[in-house]
């Protein structure tokens, strides 16, 4: 029980003790005045007072709970029930004892008065006054002798013969006075009555009007007595006329039994007026107890009502804060009840729920530490790691695979293969192999991808593996491990072309000088010397080795050019000048094909070393030119272009020649050393293009012209802004490379 | 003949008890006398033999339902209060002497008398009439209200005097009636007369 509750509890049983005490006292003064009779009205006035405030309480209660019910609070609907069942329980037997009371009450008043007993006290009262009248007469005849007797004295001796008159008439007191009330004699059977009964002035005037009185006095503690004036008849004795008042008082049985018919006349008389008021009364405090009674019951059914309701209250919005996620919820325990102990319960229950939740987020923490430091490894990791799920889905994706892959994070992240394959077709052979292995008995797996990417040619070596992951994937997600090695192959190959041009040159370009020496020596020494057919033959076959010992030469320096790493000067090139620059070169000299240039306008600008750039260019129109000739009517067209691929930039240089083309077999490799399709070249002027890209970051491929004979080779070099940065990060990049 | 009165549920007697009392809250605070009931018609006092001795006229004209009761056998309580209060400027006039003089109204059938008592000074008055009693009960004579040795000389002193029915001392079935009954609820205003220095 809340402070709120034992306070209320305790104020309206002190209420109660009082309304209580009220209403008794306030019957007891109805029943006898004399006792709590002087404080009926503060009673009335207490009660009504008190029951002001039961009903103010009640209407508080009502309006509270109307509220409380209105907003659907848990508990009203209970409160309101239970309220009800209290009221109706505590309102009916009330209603019915004052239904009976109400008609106990009236018959029972009216029982109390009978129309017999009422002329029986009439009657009674008539018999009484006849007897008195009777016996005043007698009194009054009795007077009038004995003023007729004291007739014949004087003044003067009436007040010794007044005493034997009086014992001899049985008075109690007889008084002589004059026509004006003056007394004159007075003799009292009362010693201790010194002065005689007074006359009233309004018998004094009868009296003197000549109209003898008689009647009844009732003196406090003396009871009744006759009192009876007559005048004196006139005599000679005296002038004046005297006037003789005597008293008889009567017997103290008389007395007894007139007191008493009287007091049961008025009783009854005022009992027999008062009827409807007392019924009034009666009815006035039976209400009161009854509608104290009515809102006591009502005010307590609120009280117990609530009081029973409020645990259950309670449990609804603890269950809510519980379901909102409040385990810290612990409700008051009312009692050692059974709701005691389903609070009790409910307490236990939010405290497991809020220690799990605790070991629960303990747990998470612990697992969102580790999550963060994988994330952390993950992140400077430089090898790409994406997390495929069985849905086909890009569960994670570390940094170092968007760059790797050349896509932004939010491209894969959380997408579909379908998805990434739309947005970044060039996935597709990475796409293509993980699905592949998806599909197969997911097993772990080793694979080598190369992508033409926005990056240029890339390969990658990729490391799959299936594993079980907690918390709702039921199946397996592939984890891939993506290693670029363009770089590194490619840097192996460099270098193991480099080192073969370098172990060719150096063997091979030795022994060369003293053969061609040989050679002509041997043609100086021996050709005059022989005969003509012979030394025919001999010019010939040296003039081959020369020849053939020249060639080998510039092969040799073909190879040493190859394996040359000269230091690269980057600046910014306009591409579309350097083209136009290394055109116009062609545009003197007869090469036999009508070479066309279609230059893109507003081509931003590169960072590239513009001699060796004019190399790639170089190579590619002559090895246009090469592969067009032969042809009736050859063609060369050089185009230029700004070019915009997932979100990269690039310029994009097309050579495409009028010949026969190249077979699908060895267009893939034409770019590797020793890869040619002419008679005659050190298949080294291609790789010597790819190396050149490769250094500026580009990419080099040959395609089949479409709609026409001929091939093309493509150039892309990415457009860098010319800044320090830009300069910087290309240099960091040939650097890695 | 017994007199057979079967009781019907009478909604109106308990709305009507009901209304009665919650009526007496009101009453408490604004009181509805009869104002022509009872009416102080003069007051005076003079001093006599060192004692200021009052003399007063009180006309009582009850209405017609008090005699009714009276005959019934209901006994009449009549107070008349007298105040002596001294003058100030700012605060309010203290009482320095009070009294009640209390008679009794009663009627006897047996002689058919109308009998008043003075319980304190043990007198008893009868009537035929009971206009001549009230009449006897309005007229004061020579009663001694204070030794004029007790006033302080330079002060100025009045004197209140009001008289009431008291339904206090009514039945108590007749109590909620009176208290919410202009009819019983006799008391007159105060008059005040001023007291003579010796």
């Amino acid at each position: 029980m809340t402070r709120g509750e034992r306070s209320m509890l305790i104020a309206g049983t002190v209420l109660f003790l009082f309304m209580l005490a009220s209403l008794l006292a306030l019957g007891s003064a109805m029943q006898n005045s004399t006792r709590f009779g002087d404080l009926y009205a503060p009673l009335l006035v207490f009660t009504a007072i008190g029951l002001l405030i039961l009903i103010t309480l009640i209407g508080v209660n009502l309006r509270n709970l109307v509220v409380q019910f209105r907003k659907r609070t848990p508990g009203s609907r209970m409160t309101v029930r239970m309220v009800t069942l209290f009221s109706i329980l505590a309102l009916t037997p009330v209603m019915i004892v004052y239904y009976f009371s109400l008609d106990f009450l009236h018959r029972g008043i009216d029982n109390w008065f009978d129309v017999r007993v009422e002329q029986a006290l009439n009657d009674s009262l008539e018999l009484s006054q006849l007897s008195l009248e009777l016996r005043m007469k007698e009194v009054l005849r009795q007077s009038q002798q004995i003023a007729q007797e004291l007739t014949v004295f004087t003044n003067a001796a009436v007040p010794f013969e007044i005493d034997g008159f009086r014992s001899r008439s049985g008075a109690a007191e007889l008084t002589i006075l004059s026509r004006q009330g003056t007394f004159i004699a007075s003799s009292s059977g009362d010693t201790a009555i010194l002065m005689p009964a007074r006359l009233e002035e309004r018998i004094l005037f009868q009296v003197q009007q000549g109209n003898n009185y008689v009647g009844l006095d009732s003196v406090a503690g003396a009871g009744l007595s006759i009192r009876a004036v007559v005048v004196m008849p006139e005599s000679g004795v005296e002038a004046e006329a005297r006037i003789v008042q005597t008293l008889f008082p009567f017997s103290e049985r008389v007395n007894v039994l007139a007191e008493s018919v009287e007091a049961i006349f008025v009783r009854y008389r005022e009992l027999a007026y008062l009827r409807e008021q007392l019924k009034f009364s009666f009815v006035l405090v039976l209400t009161l107890v009854l509608l104290f009674t009515v809102f006591s019951a009502v005010w307590a059914a609120f009280f117990s009502a609530q009081r029973l309701a409020a645990p259950i209250r309670d449990l609804a919005e603890g269950t809510r804060a519980v379901a909102a996620g409040d385990y810290e919820t612990q409700l008051p325990v009312p009692g050692n009840d059974e709701l005691g102990f389903l609070v009790a319960s409910f307490n236990e229950m939010t405290r497991r729920i809020a220690r799990a939740r605790d070991e629960v987020r303990s747990s998470q923490f612990e697992a969102e530490a580790q999550r963060a430091y994988l994330e952390s490894i993950l992140r400077r990791l430089s090898s790409g790691v994406l997390v495929i799920t069985s849905e086909r889905r890009v569960l994670t994706a570390n940094i170092s695979s968007g760059q790797i892959l050349g896509v932004e994070l939010e491209v894969v992240l959380d997408k579909s293969v379908d998805e990434i394959r739309s947005h970044c077709p060039f996935l597709d052979p990475l796409l293509n192999v993980m699905e592949a292995h998806a599909l197969g008995n997911h097993e772990d797996w080793r694979d080598q991808v190369t992508l033409f990417g926005t990056s240029g040619r890339q390969i990658l070596n990729c490391s799959g593996a299936f594993l079980e992951l907690p918390g709702g994937h039921d199946t397996p997600v592939q984890v891939i491990v993506i290693d670029d090695i363009t770089a590194l192959i490619q840097g192996q190959k460099n270098a193991a072309w480099s080192e073969m041009a370098r172990r060719l040159a150096h063997e091979i370009k030795n022994p060369l000088t003293p053969i061609q020496l040989a050679a002509e020596r041997l043609r100086h020494k021996y050709l005059r010397a022989l005969a003509p057919d012979q030394s025919e033959t001999l010019d010939r076959l040296t003039n081959t080795i020369i020849q053939q010992v020249e060639t080998m030469k510039d092969m040799v320096n073909t190879f040493s050019e190859y394996a040359r790493v000269p230091a690269i000067r980057l600046e910014e090139v306009d591409l579309n000048a350097l083209l136009q620059e290394v055109l116009d070169l062609y545009s003197t000299v007869d090469t036999g094909a009508n070479i066309a240039l279609r230059l893109a306008p507003g081509l931003p600008p590169t960072l590239a070393d513009r001699g060796r750039i004019r190399q790639v260019l170089n190579n590619l129109i002559a090895n246009a030119l090469d592969a067009s000739s032969g042809q009736a009517h050859p063609r060369l067209e050089v185009v230029s272009n700004h070019v915009t691929e997932a979100g990269r930039e690039f310029i994009e240089i097309r050579v495409r020649d009028s010949g026969t083309g190249i077979s699908g077999d060895i267009i893939g490799t034409i770019f590797e050393p020793y890869v040619t399709t002419k008679q005659k070249g050190t298949g080294l002027g291609l790789a010597i293009v790819r190396k050149i890209v490769d250094e500026h970051n580009g990419m080099v491929w040959m395609e089949n012209n479409r709609d026409t004979n001929g091939a093309c080779a493509v150039i892309r070099l990415p457009v860098i802004a010319a800044s320090r940065d830009g300069v910087n990060e290309m240099k960091q990049m040939r650097d890695a490379v | 003949m017994r007199c057979l009165n079967v009781f019907r549920p009478n909604p109106g007697l308990c709305f009507r008890a009901l209304a009665g009392g919650l009526l007496l809250l009101a009453l408490g605070a604004a009181k509805a006398e009869s104002d022509d009931a009872v009416e102080v018609l003069s007051a005076a006092s003079n001093v006599y033999d060192g004692w200021h001795v009052l003399d007063a006229s009180i006309r009582f004209a009850f209405d017609a339902e008090l005699f009714v009761a009276l005959e019934h056998g209901v006994q009449l309580n009549i107070d008349v209060l007298v105040e002596i209060r001294r003058q100030r400027k700012w605060l309010w006039d203290p009482v320095i002497s009070s009294h009640r003089l209390g008679f009794t109204l009663q009627h006897h059938p047996l002689t058919g008398a109308y009998v008043v008592t003075e319980p304190i000074a043990k007198t008893r008055h009868e009537f035929p009439d009971a206009r001549e009693a009230l009449q006897f009960l309005g007229t004061i004579r020579n009663y001694h209200l204070l030794n004029a040795g007790l006033l302080t000389q330079g002060e100025t002193y009045d004197g209140y005097i009001k008289a009431r029915l008291n339904i206090d001392a009514l039945p108590a079935p007749l109590k909620p009636v009176a208290y919410v009954s202009r009819k019983w609820r006799v008391e007159s205003a105060w008059l005040k007369w001023s007291l003579t220095e010796p």
